[in-house]
């Protein structure tokens, strides 16, 4: 499978299901579709004497111009917190528009990686 | 699902509206006469598209009366201290007195104007009301995602927005974040900028390392990188030790080194490194994550929990209080291995006059390659002693930090001879191919 038809294949959970599960309310989130929400203000407010989950920091060392993954590593890392039953959640930086259409920033790389090496990429986000 | 890579919530095209209605607001009081007596104007314009023919501009042609004709240029967004600004603020309260402090040109005697001087903080602010909230999002395997804010790692602090970060740590138990660049510029700027503002401290640090990076900091070309290359990774092993002793040591972090592995790299290497680490008392976890997804990373998950329990001991790199060369000049020494700074004239003149404005207090944002600890690109194994070249200083008051520019920054790149945007294509029944 490509990089896309894994991405296509994989079943997404409403996002409100999502928040639920972090204990967000239905007034603390503003769905944008199925699949994507803005959380609002006031869940920080709720939220604001709550204790401080770990908080875990992924760099990395000089890159070549090909990135060395440090977004495949953290959604990796917190799919795997998932899998040994730990509570985890990503916070990442957002891509924007023009890296889709400059040369794909958030998905060539790994693309390159697929096309060279006939690895399956699993972790792409699906929004 | 190709959303994220294209209008996703609006927060980069309501930045972009931010930030040009600033630039319209200014040649607008220009145009009525300019009460605030601009001389300068610093404030660009800005678009979420490489287009390098914006670059630099004149404006202002129409020859109407009151005109007034002028140069100018255009940033990228994620470039623009509105993006800087709206990942720094705590809340709604702080962006808008950060937008408000943004200097936006000089006067006559070359005193600062800002956009509060022309009362436009309160609409800029309205602007971003949606964007400063978090996106909520989710990975393949349905692991929860705050995706929000990104701006450059180089003329700007390089991380997500500390209301997500914040946010996540409040939503989870275990919070995974990122900082753009290497751990040179990247994790500095993460420790020195955003924890520093936000009281934030990582219990975990997790450095990737890949074959390919090494080989080619040991001297391999990017064409070699992919074939075994013993002697070239032993040789770039310098770049990775040197990352872990500041994470360790100058930082006080816990930190763990993963391996992100390739189908090409051989076990010999692997081996190796292995070996290498070990010797050196580095923990490290080897992640196969890019293949088989969570299950890939499962050690590395079991260390990284063990690492957040134990204690740290984090520091910064420099106080606020220091003088800016001394705060600049302690992370090229500590940080990068530099011997010194050498700064221009025309950097000891921008020092001078922000310490006279009384923003002498803020950190400072170092815009270097990400390719070399040196501010030469090409050096990349550092072998000579090296001196960092602290070319321009620029106040960013609203995003309250001193950008030192070391080297030629690109804030608006231009698109490659044969752009994504050629293969990118949508059929009769709307699925869009060539994006991904």
């Amino acid at each position: 499978m490509s990089d896309i038809e894994i991405a296509r294949n994989a079943k997404l959970r409403d996002i409100r299901d999502v928040a639920k599960d972090l204990g967000l309310s239905e007034e603390e989130i503003e769905t944008y579709g199925k699949y994507k929400a803005k959380i609002t203000e006031e869940a920080f407010k709720r939220n604001n004497g709550k204790k401080d989950g770990k908080l875990i920091l992924v760099t990395a060392i000089n890159p070549t111009p090909l990135g060395e993954g440090k977004t495949t590593m953290s959604i990796g890392l917190a799919d795997g917190l998932r899998k040994i039953g730990k509570k985890s959640i990503l916070a990442l930086r957002e891509p924007s528009l023009r890296t889709s259409i400059w040369y794909k920033r958030w998905s060539s790389r790994r693309r390159i990686c697929t096309s060279s090496t006939n690895g399956r990429y699993k972790l792409t986000f699906y929004w | 699902m190709e959303d994220i890579n294209l209008h996703f919530t609006g927060d980069i095209h309501a930045m972009t509206a931010a930030n040009n209605l600033l630039a319209a607001l200014i040649d607008n009081h220009i145009f009525f006469g300019n009460e605030l007596g601009f001389k300068r104007v610093v404030w660009k314009r800005c678009l979420d598209l490489n287009d390098r023919q914006l670059r630099k501009i004149r404006c202002g042609l129409s020859h109407e009366k009151g005109m007034v004709e002028r140069d100018d240029g255009f940033d990228i967004t994620v470039a623009s201290e509105i993006m800087a600004i709206l990942c720094l603020s705590k809340d709604l309260e702080d962006l808008k007195a950060r937008i408000g402090r943004i200097i936006v040109g000089y006067n006559e005697k070359d005193e600062p104007i800002t956009a509060k001087d022309l009362k436009a903080e309160g609409s800029l602010t309205v602007l971003l009301k949606d964007a400063i909230n978090p996106n909520l999002v989710q990975t393949l395997e349905n692991t929860p995602a705050i995706v929000h804010g990104g701006p450059f790692a180089n003329i700007a602090h390089g991380c997500n927005s500390i209301r997500a970060t914040r946010l996540g740590l409040k939503l989870a138990d275990y919070c995974v974040t990122e900082a753009g660049f290497g751990a040179d510029l990247g994790a500095e700027k993460f420790l020195d900028i955003k924890c520093r503002e936000a009281n934030l401290k990582p219990d975990a640090v997790v450095c990737v390392a890949t074959m390919r990076a090494l080989k080619y900091h040991g001297g391999a070309s990017k064409e070699e990188v992919q074939q075994e290359n013993m002697e070239a990774l032993e040789k770039g092993m310098h770049n990775l030790l040197r990352h872990i002793d500041n994470l360790k040591n100058k930082f006080g972090l816990n930190v763990i080194v993963a391996i992100n592995r390739f189908l090409t790299d051989t076990d010999k290497e692997i081996e190796f490194l292995q070996n290498k680490l070990k010797e050196n008392g580095i923990e490290m976890s080897l992640v196969e994550a890019w293949a088989k997804g969570g299950n890939g990373a499962r050690d590395l998950a079991e260390k990284v929990v063990k690492l957040c329990e134990k204690e740290e001991n984090f520091k910064f790199t420099y106080e606020l209080d220091e003088e800016v060369e001394e705060k600049i000049r302690k992370i090229a020494t500590k940080i990068y291995g530099a011997e010194d700074v050498e700064f221009s004239e025309e950097a000891m003149e921008s020092i001078k006059q922000i310490k006279k404005l009384g923003y002498g207090n803020l950190p400072v944002c170092i815009a270097k390659t990400q390719y070399s600890f040196s501010d030469d690109p090409k050096n990349l194994e550092c072998k000579e002693k090296f001196n960092i070249h602290a070319q321009e200083v620029i106040l960013k008051s609203g995003a309250g930090f001193i950008v030192v520019i070391t080297g030629k920054m690109m804030t608006m790149p231009g698109l490659p001879k044969v752009p994504a945007a050629e293969s990118i294509d949508i059929d009769e029944n709307g699925n869009i191919v060539g994006i991904f």
